[in-house]
């Protein structure tokens, strides 16, 4: 039996080691710090309340990004409007000399094309894709959370990169 | 042949698939040239995906608050809390009064801050009885995963301490592999007495790590942020997704460790991901390096070439030939390069009068900007690597000045460090330097077809003794802020492009 002070130490220690992706993740599907901001806090606060029920074998970062997602599922279904989660840039964020870096990684022009694009797909494909970008997720394990099957998480993803291919390829 | 499913393929791509099937798949892919292209293809744009999904929902200074804000919740939590609906609980913690989290703030700080240290796991070895205490506020921001760490004592002696001090001169046990974990995730593992210290960016917080001595892995794979690491001359970031293996060789003073740039040698292979800003000494840039690729450094030992105003830096054990090696013989189109710099330029022009209309705070022009010196560094297809073993070179100063020729016969780089004349001669079947400290002394050791290539060339000692390279092709040599006398010049063709 893992004592209080021991299990709040313990989620303590995951949110500093896993705070970063999981509130990118939650940025990217709520649409601004703000939100994200709560859904990480109560991210933590379930992972301490069922902290009981994690398996310590398991991969950590993959148990709270299911946290996670389900929080964004929740406050998404608790606005009257959807609001869209095209996130801009915020022009004072202080970005990083690894970000500036990671700007090569493509074209902009592209890229804003690509941003775009994604923006248009289906609410569930973008979830696989921010699942796996931030949550390292497989397809099985997004499955597990989305209720789908396997094949159709990769089939639903398959089909919106090829709309997505032959939108880009225009 | 039987082939996998085109979404089987893009999940895999997308890195969706793991264990068997993974292994399944990729074994048709090495043997399936039709699947392997579109799996390329897929995996290309998966890159440009990723990017675009990823890099806007990150932020540095919102993260950091978010992070602390849940620290405060977690120590705020009530011990009967346990039996709340979560609905309640979320209302409760989002609407606590000011009160409540004011009282506990300064006290949920400390833990925040000590957090990450007083609960890692225990290290394998229990710190020795009379190990020294690192007070919480000197820790660096690291914990011990597995070993032991030594810190001085007031007699220079190295002893065991119970935690990882900010910014002094660490050694790993002697015994086992010392790992841990950095505060923004990154790990780090190094070889038995490896002598090294940690310390914070100063902008960004991040950690940084200077290895004095010593062979080990960084490993930024799982983690958004990145970790600065110092090595000798070497300085690069190890960006997301990334792990590096380094080789640090030194005549490290173990007794007195005083500076990182005591190490001599300094190897870094790329094992995963990328690594990014890699500079050699001060002020100078490098290029990334990728997956898989290595580099080695030596002390001081460097490779300036100048193109169209543009001075581009090399580590100098890494031989800069041109292209021509791959078989085409063909040397750099300078027209070419000159024309896209020229584009860039134009551009990057019109961002810096945006950026001082904006009083020059705005970020995204910066990262504009940043982005064209980066298309800038990226014309040079045409040149390639070829990593070379490490080479003492005596009293090898800063490059004075440096002079680059290319022609049909291959590409020459004559360059003065003050002391010797250097020139290294390039071409379809490799590289070769010559050194000399004189001009007449190198020209006897060069092959006699290319010291005609240097007939005009001129070499004169200034006032302080150094030798400077002051005639060439040309003799309008511009001095860059440097002090660096560079002149691209390009004997074949009429149209010189620097004119």
């Amino acid at each position: 039996m893992v004592s209080e002070s021991d299990r709040r130490s313990e989620v303590s220690r995951l949110a500093v080691l896993h705070h970063g992706p999981l509130f990118g993740y939650c940025r990217r599907r709520l649409g601004n710090d703000s939100e994200a901001d709560d859904a990480l806090q109560e991210t933590f606060m379930r992972a301490f309340k069922y902290y009981g029920s994690y398996d310590p074998t398991r991969d950590a970062r993959k148990w709270l990004f299911g946290i996670a997602h389900n929080v964004c599922v929740e406050v998404a279904r608790g606005r009257k409007r959807h609001t869209t989660v095209a996130v801009m840039p915020d022009p004072s964020d202080g970005k990083s000399t690894t970000e500036v870096a990671l700007e090569r990684l493509a074209q902009e022009e592209n890229l804003e094309n690509v941003r775009r694009e994604l923006e248009k797909l289906p609410d569930r494909t973008r979830r696989v894709l921010e699942l796996r970008f931030f949550g390292h997720m497989t397809s099985a394990e997004i499955a597990q959370l989305e209720d789908m099957k396997e094949t159709a998480v990769r089939v639903t993803l398959h089909r919106a990169l090829e709309g997505l291919r032959a939108k880009l390829a225009r | 042949m039987q082939h996998p499913e085109d979404h089987d393929i893009t999940a895999l791509a997308y890195d969706l698939i793991e264990g068997t099937e993974r292994e399944a798949l990729l074994e048709h892919l090495s043997e399936c040239d039709v699947c392997r292209a579109l799996y390329d293809n897929y995996r290309d744009e998966q890159s440009v995906v990723r990017e675009a999904i990823v890099r806007d929902a990150r932020s540095g200074a919102a993260e950091a608050k978010a992070l602390e804000n849940t620290l405060k919740m977690l120590g705020a939590v009530a011990p009967t809390e346990g039996a709340d609906t979560a609905e309640n609980k979320r209302g409760r913690l989002l609407h606590m009064p000011v009160w409540v989290i004011a009282g506990q703030v300064a006290a949920l700080l400390a833990v925040a801050a000590g957090l990450f240290f007083i609960m890692k796991p225990d290290p394998v070895e229990a710190p020795a009885d009379d190990a020294i205490t690192v007070a919480e506020i000197d820790r660096a921001p690291a914990s011990v995963d597995e070993g032991v760490v030594y810190v001085r004592d007031t007699e220079g002696d190295w002893k065991q301490a119970d935690a990882m001090p900010m910014d002094e001169w660490v050694m790993a046990g002697d015994s086992k592999v010392l790992t841990f974990t950095m505060a923004n995730g990154s790990k780090a593992e190094l070889q038995p007495n490896a002598v090294f210290r940690i310390a914070r960016n100063g902008g960004n917080g991040d950690p940084i790590v200077y290895l004095l001595h010593g062979n080990g892995v960084i490993d930024t794979r799982n983690v958004a942020g990145e970790i600065e690491v110092q090595a000798g001359e070497a300085n690069f970031l190890t960006m997301p997704g990334a792990r590096v293996q380094l080789e640090c060789l030194g005549e490290a003073d173990r007794k007195s460790p005083r500076s990182w740039s005591r190490a001599t040698y300094v190897g870094a292979q790329v094992l995963d991901g990328e690594v990014g800003d890699v500079v050699v000494t001060s002020n100078q840039r490098g290029l990334p390096l990728q997956n898989g690729e290595r580099v080695e450094w030596t002390p001081q030992k460097f490779e300036v070439i100048e193109i169209d105003g543009e001075t581009f830096v090399f580590g100098h054990t890494y031989e800069f030939v041109p292209d021509g090696e791959t078989g085409d013989g063909s040397v750099p189109d300078f027209e070419a390069i000159r024309k896209q710099t020229e584009r860039l330029r134009v551009r990057f022009e019109a961002l810096e009068k945006r950026m001082q209309k904006n009083g020059g705070e705005n970020n995204r022009l910066q990262i504009e900007l940043e982005k064209t010196m980066r298309e800038m560094l990226k014309d040079m297809p045409e040149w390639r690597f070829t990593p070379a073993p490490p080479q003492e070179l005596e009293g090898f100063g800063p490059i004075h000045d440096v002079l680059v020729l290319a022609d049909e016969a291959g590409t020459m780089f004559v360059t003065s460090n003050g002391k010797m004349l250097s020139v290294r001669i390039a071409d379809r079947t490799g590289a070769v330097t010559y050194e000399a400290t004189s001009l007449e002394a190198l020209l006897e050791k060069m092959p006699e077809n290319h010291r005609e290539r240097l007939a005009e060339l001129e070499v004169k000692k200034d006032d302080d003794g150094n030798l400077r390279i002051v005639g060439g092709d040309s003799t309008d040599f511009e001095e860059n802020e440097k002090g660096v006398k560079v002149k691209v010049i390009r004997q074949s063709n009429e149209s010189k492009h620097n004119d």
